[in-house]
């Protein structure tokens, strides 16, 4: 009987002898790794060499390179639980060589409020300036080579993308007001297809205004009724996640407008060359949907308002006869020109930008996107575990004391 | 919207020598067309800040034309903020004091004149003129310079006219009773819809 249980004794010491050899001879497990920004090219490899890499957490005070974002990223994608932290300020670009107006850049930035922006290219700084919205827009007239933008000591630079915008369509009664419009939007680069109706059955096009295809409109502006077939085909449109404007009556659309619009309005005092938009006669828009929303409202009641409908999002102007801004003066002409630019702006759908290799602009949001939103070190949990190593260590001492014990006691009993 | 034919209204010359074109063409807009067209044409001075409130304008007449200071200023801002001026020599006669006069007044506000081309978008506004502007009776008549003139001339601005200029009397030919169209065989003014529908489209 002794001799069976120091057998077992002896089988159980060897077990857990060679458990501990195999825990010697691989790499131990690290739960949990606190790393600072600037350390990361030295500590990643080493890091990824580790077969049981569980938690990661990594304390910014300074810009990720795009390599090292990656690498975490991928670090996570294949399991294990990668966290950050850190005060990053908030920057992001986005610059597009216009295809009117000689190839100005728009620049579109995001930027904490008075954060100092200095945009540079290839010959030197362009301006300097203190945020004051989140959002901006910046309209360079030359820039050379890449747009260099530092944002709150955040440098982000981008080759600035050709504008790729889709046309936009312009489907109306033949009048000034459809002229001028068209007009304005080609002064600001934008590519117009138009269907004006002059006689029953008649009409004067540009472009291919229809059949409405996604793939080259990207935007409709509506001046007077549709037929059915033509608001069918717009509903598709914008439900897919195209923009449409809608300006006066707009009949045949009722569905999609965010309101109706009631009876014209002449502001007091207004004249008949308008100086300014408020100068304009305009019909305020009524029984207002839920889902929508009011963007511009006046003492006369709401002269604009947009909502989303699918994927894309209804404009709807109360303005009547802009087109006396663009003949009034040159202030008018250039209000006349913002307001429809910007109509169309803000329904129209992103097109896609066409990544440029290298380009990094817009760090914080990259980061998230790859990473998640900031965490603490302390929400880090390492995944809970056996502790082998030591159990096979409290093994092997129990079974060889029990055996020398067994040994010891050979004889006596 | 209201569409209205509006005559230039200037210091110097006869500019009402053609009185009943305004009321011939708005007839003809109204019976080709379904545009929304005033009934009756409206007169503006080109020294005027209202000539603003008309993106259609024309003028005529026979006599020597010269714009005052305030009427060259308001002519150069109206071309340039996309109005649209129609200009026919009520003459027609290219060695007469109206076009010299007119032309050079012109080329002085706003530069010099292009040829128009006979393919361009104002002959297939409306009605298709395959052979450029319509010619007028009083070219065959060999009135004025005993000539009938091809082409029409052209202020252009981003594309679009702004001044058209024409030699051919149109404002002779336009110049009669709506009704008495009935009598024509072939109605004259429908080139007239042309320039109004161009002036709304392009």
């Amino acid at each position: 009987m002794r001799s069976r249980v120091e057998v077992v004794l002896s089988a159980l010491a060897l077990a857990a002898f060679t458990v501990l050899a195999i825990a010697a001879w691989m790499p131990p497990a690290v739960p949990h790794f606190a790393l600072a920004a600037g350390h990361l090219e030295r500590v990643l490899p080493e890091w990824t060499a580790r077969p049981r890499a569980e938690t990661l957490h990594v304390d910014l005070h300074e810009q990720l390179s795009p390599a090292e974002r990656d690498w975490l990223a991928a670090l996570k994608w294949v399991g294990s639980a990668v966290t950050w932290n850190g005060g990053l300020p908030v920057a992001a670009v986005e610059a597009e060589r216009e295809s009117g107006n000689g190839g100005a850049v728009l620049a579109r930035l995001v930027a904490a409020a008075a954060a100092r922006v200095v945009s540079r290219d290839q010959l030197g700084t362009i301006d300097s300036l203190e945020s004051a919205d989140p959002a901006m827009e910046l309209r360079l007239p030359l820039v050379v080579g890449d747009l260099a933008v530092e944002i709150s000591g955040v440098d982000l630079r981008q080759a600035p993308s050709v504008s790729r915008r889709r046309n936009v369509v312009v489907l109306a009664t033949a009048g000034w007001e459809s002229r001028f419009v068209i007009a304005a939007l080609e002064s600001e680069g934008w590519q117009v297809d138009a269907r004006l109706r002059v006689g029953p059955g008649i009409a004067v096009t540009q472009g291919i205004p229809l059949p409405l295809d996604t793939a080259r409109h990207g935007t409709v502006i509506v001046e007077g009724a549709v037929d059915r077939q033509t608001a069918t085909a717009i509903e598709a449109l914008v439900r897919s996640g195209g923009g449409l404007v809608l300006s006066g009556s707009s009949g045949g659309l009722e569905d999609l407008a965010p309101g109706r619009p009631g009876r014209a309005v002449r502001p007091v005092g207004g004249l008949s060359i308008p100086a300014a938009r408020r100068d304009l006669e305009f019909r305020p828009l009524a029984r207002v949907a839920a889902d929508a929303e009011a963007l511009d409202v006046t003492g006369g009641g709401v002269r604009a308002a947009a909502r989303r409908v699918g994927a894309g999002r209804v404009l709807q102007i109360g303005d009547e006869d802009t087109w006396r801004l663009a003949m009034g003066s040159d202030a008018g002409r250039r209000e006349h020109t913002r307001l429809w630019s910007r109509a169309v702006a803000f329904v129209r759908p992103r097109d896609p930008a066409t990544p440029t290799v290298g380009d990094d602009v817009a760090p914080r949001a990259a980061l998230v996107s790859a990473l998640g939103q900031p965490g603490s070190a302390g929400g880090v949990r390492p995944t809970a575990k056996v502790p082998w190593e030591t159990l096979a260590g409290g093994l092997l001492f129990a079974a060889l004391i029990a055996e020398w014990t067994a040994r010891r006691l050979r004889g006596r009993a | 919207m209201t569409f209205a034919f509006a005559t230039l209204q200037y210091e110097s010359g006869d500019w009402d020598s053609a009185p009943l074109v305004p009321a011939n063409v708005v007839d003809s807009v109204a019976r080709y067309t379904e545009l929304d067209v005033a009934p009756a044409g409206v007169v503006v001075s080109l020294s005027s800040r209202d000539v603003f409130r008309y993106p259609f304008t024309y003028l005529t007449g026979h006599l020597p034309v010269r714009f005052t200071p305030a009427e060259r200023a308001n002519l150069i801002e109206y071309v340039d903020r996309s109005g649209f001026l129609f200009i026919d020599d009520h003459n027609h006669d290219i060695d007469g004091q109206f076009h010299r006069t007119v032309t050079d007044e012109l080329t002085r506000a706003c530069g010099p004149m292009i040829v128009l081309p006979n393919d361009h978008a104002l002959y297939r506004a409306f009605f298709t003129f395959s052979n450029g502007p319509p010619t007028t009776s009083h070219e065959l008549n060999g009135w004025g310079d005993n000539l009938v003139h091809k082409t029409l001339k052209a202020v252009v601005r981003d594309g679009r006219i702004g001044v058209l200029y024409s030699n051919k009397d149109y404002s002779s030919e336009w110049s009669y009773h709506p009704e008495n169209k009935r009598f024509l065989p072939v109605d004259n003014t429908k080139f007239a819809v042309n320039l109004v529908v161009y002036a709304l489209t392009r």
